[in-house]
């Protein structure tokens, strides 16, 4: 499902960029001190030095190239998809890196995906170009798969090596599994004080543990997919991943996580650039029968 | 020959944000050993290689994890250098270190105003429900994000820009203002048992408090 993150990723870019300019942000972060910022900002990004530093016109203007790119990867316009999402990632990096410690996570999960989206066919459904060639919005021709691959593996990474690296005590039943505790009592990061969860202070250990060992174990994520190619081969293993289909169990734990962590804390467009990975979780063929289901239990079905 | 050459992209591709992925723990460059939160966060590990064993005290074990950690980056640096060109311009750093360590001390950015009067009143405290002066902005999560760092008591040249830069827009706001306070204040976070008794979050002790006359910026 590349078209359905194509349109993903651009909604994003639109979302964090189109915030920034909503709440008055980008002079005190993106640009220089000397230029009406708040701080010296280095030039890091050979596109932002080329265009002569971190100005009001050089951040704007990048703003705007990269939204603009953004509503092209949205629309998935004829022939304009791919060298749209080149901009896109060209800008978003030389803005990300403008002021490092002003960004987190997203912003790389975002960069990534759009380098992913410059060598893949996204556009060839779900998009204005497949409406200009068939005259419809679906196309089911099939595209080269790689991309969707590529995209998987990067999510185990992401998960892979963040819950490797929680490493304090307060992750582990000797620290009293207390991190989701602290975590959602974090003013830098909550909307709001939850001063209420101490009621629920049972729940938030098991979340810690819960949270730590879905993380860790992600990448094992990538065995069922061999594991679904194998299928006709012997082993209990192959055969309990088969049937249970882990992909199900990590990905309704996800967004629980996840619909957890937009709705107690600000961390930007975190939680959806990272939803965005798990369309490619599911093989197009898929999402297809998981539509015509949610069809036949509509209320015309 | 494109099958082949793009099987060699992925598999640069896969091996480049593999390797960048592998955790390291960057933090040991930044951080001292001496450092309070880095002593709260090791003592329970200090304790755990006790009782496995480990004789040394706690700041020696703290030195060996930090020589340790400060070798691997080394050869990590050195095996990642081919790949620094395809990171760099192509936005594929893998860096995920995301709340790996939690603090029972978290603080948070607290400004104050002086309008002549001489009386001194709340203007801005971080995530406060009255104290919102241009809390569009302060709550916007880029600005979060950087100034979480103050919170950890890192990046003190940052902090003077950004009391600077207050200073600026409320000079702007308030014509007739004179000073400008700034401070951040530790809200340890409690047990949650003292936190179901008192129901709320106790204010701790301020740190790095700075004020700004308010007509060097007009």
């Amino acid at each position: 499902m590349l078209a359905l993150a194509r349109i993903l990723c651009g909604l994003v870019i639109l979302w964090t960029l189109g915030d920034m300019l909503r709440t008055d942000t980008v002079m005190a972060t993106w640009v220089h001190v000397d230029h009406g910022g708040m701080k010296p900002l280095p030039n890091k990004h050979w596109l932002v030095t080329a265009m002569g530093g971190t100005t009001p016109g050089v951040v704007y203007t990048l703003m705007a190239v990269a939204m603009g790119a953004g509503a092209v990867l949205v629309l998935g316009l004829p022939w304009l998809t791919q060298p749209a999402a080149l901009l896109a990632n060209q800008t978003c990096v030389a803005l990300f890196s403008i002021h490092s410690d002003a960004g987190g996570g997203h912003d790389r999960l975002i960069v990534n995906l759009l380098w992913l989206l410059v060598f893949a066919r996204s556009a060839q459904t779900l998009s204005v170009s497949a409406r200009w060639r068939t005259g419809r919005w679906l196309d089911p021709t099939a595209v080269p798969a790689w991309p969707r691959y590529l995209m998987v593996v990067q999510l185990c990474l992401v998960y892979g090596a963040t819950g490797l690296q929680k490493l304090g005590a307060e992750w582990f039943p000797w620290g009293g599994l207390d991190a989701v505790y602290r975590s959602l009592l974090l003013p830098s990061w909550y909307r709001f004080e939850l001063a209420w969860i101490a009621w629920i202070y049972p729940l938030t250990q098991a979340s810690t543990f819960v949270s730590w060992w879905w993380e860790t174990t992600f990448p094992l994520i990538l065995l069922t997919f061999w594991w679904r190619r194998t299928r006709t081969r012997p082993g209990r293993l192959r055969a309990l991943s088969n049937r249970l289909d882990p992909r199900v169990i990590y990905g309704l734990l996800g967004l629980i996580m996840h619909g957890s962590l937009q709705a107690a804390m600000n961390l930007g467009p975190f939680s959806a650039i990272t939803l965005t990975y798990y369309v490619a979780l599911w093989h197009p063929d898929e999402w297809a029968r998981l539509g015509r289901r949610l069809r036949r239990l509509g209320p015309t079905g | 020959m494109w099958d082949q050459l793009r099987a060699l992209l992925i598999g640069i591709h896969l091996v480049a944000v593999v390797a960048m992925a592998i955790p390291a723990p960057v933090e040991v460059n930044r951080v001292d050993v001496d450092d309070p939160q880095v002593i709260e966060g090791m003592t329970p590990l200090h304790e755990t290689a006790t009782t496995m064993g480990y004789r040394g005290d706690a700041r020696t074990f703290r030195v060996a994890l930090f020589g340790l950690g400060k070798a691997i980056i080394a050869v990590r640096t050195a095996a990642l250098q081919p790949f620094v060109p395809y990171y760099k311009y192509a936005g594929t750093k893998q860096s995920w270190r995301m709340f790996g360590s939690v603090p029972t001390k978290p603080a948070r950015v607290e400004i104050r105003i002086d309008h002549g009067d001489g009386e001194v009143v709340p203007l801005f405290y971080a995530r406060h429900p009255e104290h919102r002066w241009r809390a569009q902005q302060f709550d916007q999560e880029r600005f979060r994000a950087f100034m979480n760092d103050f919170s950890w008591r890192r990046d003190k040249r940052a902090w003077r820009f950004f009391g600077d830069w207050v200073a600026r827009q409320a000079a702007v706001d308030f014509p007739e203002a004179t000073r400008i306070h700034l401070r951040v204040r530790y809200r340890p976070v409690p047990r949650p048992d003292e936190l179901r008794k008192v129901g709320h979050i106790a204010d701790g002790e301020t740190f790095w408090g700075a004020s700004r006359d308010l007509a060097d910026f007009r």
